[in-house]
């Protein structure tokens, strides 16, 4: 009991010592100090405290284990010498996963040797990384990253390694993290084929393709860049305004600009839209014209088609089929008309002789041979372009056949008129009917000099033409070897209007009375039914050339 | 004192308790301010060092050493009265 109430009285006296303590210092003081043992003693209340600080540090320690751990990537700690200190969850399970050859996870282990051990392909990137960390270490640097490959039995991964310095007890230590980017690094390296693959279609397809935001270009493919003999797509993209490329009125049919009425799907705007190339050619499209969310914003995408070339075809196949018509019905009439005339001519030659003692009526009779001769004749040349008029094709040197006309090729031209011939010394024999081939030279040889009423020059040339299956711009012509011959001349010329229509009967330019309108369709019909071809080049003031495409002799021609 | 003394401090403390961090941060503060290239600190855990601190009459922490032109002063608390350093260093106050 006494013991009980020494204690107690010890214990009193402990605390008013502390009190005092506590007193005479101003609540400044944590410890005491025995003189002469040399211990220290904690102070009640600094005991409570240091007791809070361990248990916060405890919990603050457990929850950055825990934060580490719930990271999904693989993170080490690293002490100023780069040993592994510490490792979180995510490391741990990598290194099972992977069956590294090393204990404990690596810790205790030098970083750089771990490394080391876990991957066979790793040189370049183990030289890269130390480098990056022997930085970090000595302080001159406060990060590195790095992304590699690491292949695994199963499969290549792909890694982001940050290292940044960490102070540890004033010694510079390091974090390393490793991300798994592998699923990242895929996704790019697919979105790039997608892209290429995407680029390719757009630009392989033949459709030129060019998105606007208001009017500013945004997109286009390679392949409107070629529609438009562009060097590269990036010529569109550095227009400010697509309205500059497109240098043209602008009108409600051809606005490409406007989203206000371009559907979600994609409609043919109303009007083709025809555009001048660099190269000074035109090029005609048809467009189609859709909205498309570009960027959160609504954009007007056109889609171009080139139709230049089938616009071509379908006006040249348009004018074949209307001279083919024509050229039908000529036939059936002329035909016609031509027994009519046998008939008429024989009675009026028996009329004329019956009525030899009436000089009157004979008189009459001699006009009406005459008459029906002249008809006999027209109709003859209507089926000469009907192709329907005999011919007797051989094999004929066109050279000595225009050499042999051309003193009255120079008659029929005039002293005002001169004559250039340039023959080919290599030309084929051409299988040609050569009476009607002098006719057909002749008749364009008039034509030339009444386009040159003040005179001029006409030019004789002739050569070989190979004509390649794949050949452009002689698209109604046979493929096949052929004697060309043209005749050029350099006076008024003629709009396209009107080289439209000259193979077309009883078509003439000439003043009525002056012209049969007979001649370049009689020519037409003689070298179409010859199995060859005629072509036309004209330009207004300029002159006109007439091509004649005679088959070559032996070549097969139908 | 002459521009090329040093005044010695010696800082005990116990581990990281409040009050001794406060006392560092005081003293630190006040010698960048009055002592700028004058002073010496030194900081000893009286759990490290007990034979130092008692060599230095160390009785209660946090306590400073001050040795001061041939002079040992002590000074007992968290240095946040300036007062006290002031005098044991002889530096005027600011007017």
């Amino acid at each position: 009991m006494a013991q009980v109430e020494n204690l107690a009285a010890a214990v009193e006296a402990l605390h008013q010592a502390y009190l005092d303590v506590k007193e005479l210092t101003g609540h400044q003081a944590e410890a005491v100090m025995h003189a002469p043992t040399g211990a220290t003693y904690l102070l009640p209340d600094m005991q409570r405290e240091l007791r809070q600080m361990e248990r916060a540090a405890r919990q603050n320690a457990e929850e950055r284990a825990a934060i580490l751990d719930a990271l999904p990537a693989q993170i080490a700690i690293l002490d100023k010498e780069g040993t592994i200190t510490a490792v979180n969850g995510a490391w741990r399970a990598f290194t099972l996963a992977q069956d590294y050859p090393v204990a404990s996870f690596g810790i205790g282990l030098s970083y750089l040797a771990f490394c080391h051990t876990s991957s066979v392909d790793w040189q370049h990137t183990y030289l890269t990384v130390a480098t990056g960390l022997d930085q970090i270490l000595s302080g001159t640097s406060v990060s590195f990253t790095c992304e590699y490959s690491c292949p695994t039995p199963q499969v290549t991964l792909w890694f982001l390694l940050t290292i940044i310095p960490l102070q540890v007890g004033g010694k510079t230590g390091a974090v390393i993290t490793h991300l798994d980017i592998t699923e990242r690094h895929t996704a790019r390296i697919r979105e790039t084929e997608l892209r290429q693959r995407i680029e390719r279609l757009m630009d392989q397809a033949g459709i030129g393709v060019l998105v606007n935001l208001d009017n500013r270009p945004i997109f286009a493919n390679s392949a409107l860049a070629k529609m438009l003999d562009l060097a590269s797509k990036d010529e569109i993209l550095a227009h400010s305004e697509i309205r500059k490329l497109f240098d043209r009125p602008r009108t409600e049919a051809n606005d490409i600009t406007s989203v206000k009425d371009a559907p979600p799907t994609a409609n043919f705007m109303p009007a083709m839209l025809t555009l001048h190339r660099k190269d000074g050619g035109s090029v005609t499209f048809d467009v189609r014209l859709f909205s498309i969310v570009w960027d959160g914003s609504t954009a007007a995408c056109a889609v171009f088609t080139d139709v230049t070339e089938r616009l071509l075809i379908e006006s040249q196949l348009r004018a074949a089929q209307k001279l083919e018509a024509v050229g039908r019905l000529t036939a059936g009439v002329a035909h016609d008309f031509n027994n009519l005339f046998t008939i008429v001519l024989g009675c009026a030659d028996l009329l004329h002789d019956a009525v030899q003692d009436k000089p009157d009526l004979a008189k009459l009779a001699e006009q009406s041979m005459i008459a029906a001769e002249r008809g006999a004749d027209l109709t003859n040349r209507l089926l000469a372009f009907a192709r329907l008029q005999p011919l007797s094709p051989q094999v004929v040197n066109v050279n000595q056949r225009i050499v042999a006309m051309e003193e009255v090729l120079r008659r029929t031209l005039g002293s005002r008129i001169g004559l250039k011939m340039t023959l080919s010394d290599t030309l084929w024999p051409a299988h040609i009917d050569p009476g009607e081939f002098d006719n057909a030279i002749l008749n364009l040889s008039i034509n030339a000099k009444d386009a040159m009423p003040n005179g001029g020059h006409m030019s004789l040339q002739t050569r070989n033409v190979d004509i390649k299956s794949d050949s452009d711009g002689n698209r109604d012509i046979e493929p096949g070897a052929y004697v060309v011959v043209s005749v050029g001349d350099d006076g008024t010329g003629m709009s396209e209007a009107t080289q439209a229509h000259i193979f077309e009967p009883f078509f003439t330019t000439k003043d009525v009375g002056e012209g049969s309108g007979l001649g370049l369709s009689m020519i037409f019909g003689f070298i179409k039914q010859s199995s060859g071809n005629i072509t036309v080049r004209s330009a207004l003031a300029k002159g006109t050339t007439i091509d004649l495409y005679l088959p070559k002799a032996g070549a097969g021609h139908a | 004192m002459t521009r090329e003394d040093v005044i010695e401090f010696r800082l005990y403390v116990v581990g990281d308790l409040p009050i001794s961090r406060r006392a560092i941060e005081n003293l630190r503060t006040f010698c960048q301010q009055y002592l700028p290239g004058h002073h010496n600190i030194e900081v000893l855990d009286v759990f490290d060092v007990p034979q130092r601190a008692l060599a230095d009459h160390i009785l209660l922490t946090p306590q400073l050493v001050v040795i001061c032109a041939g002079q040992t002063q002590n000074i007992v608390g968290d240095l946040s009265e300036t007062d006290s350093l002031r005098r044991a260093t002889h530096v005027e106050k600011e007017v």
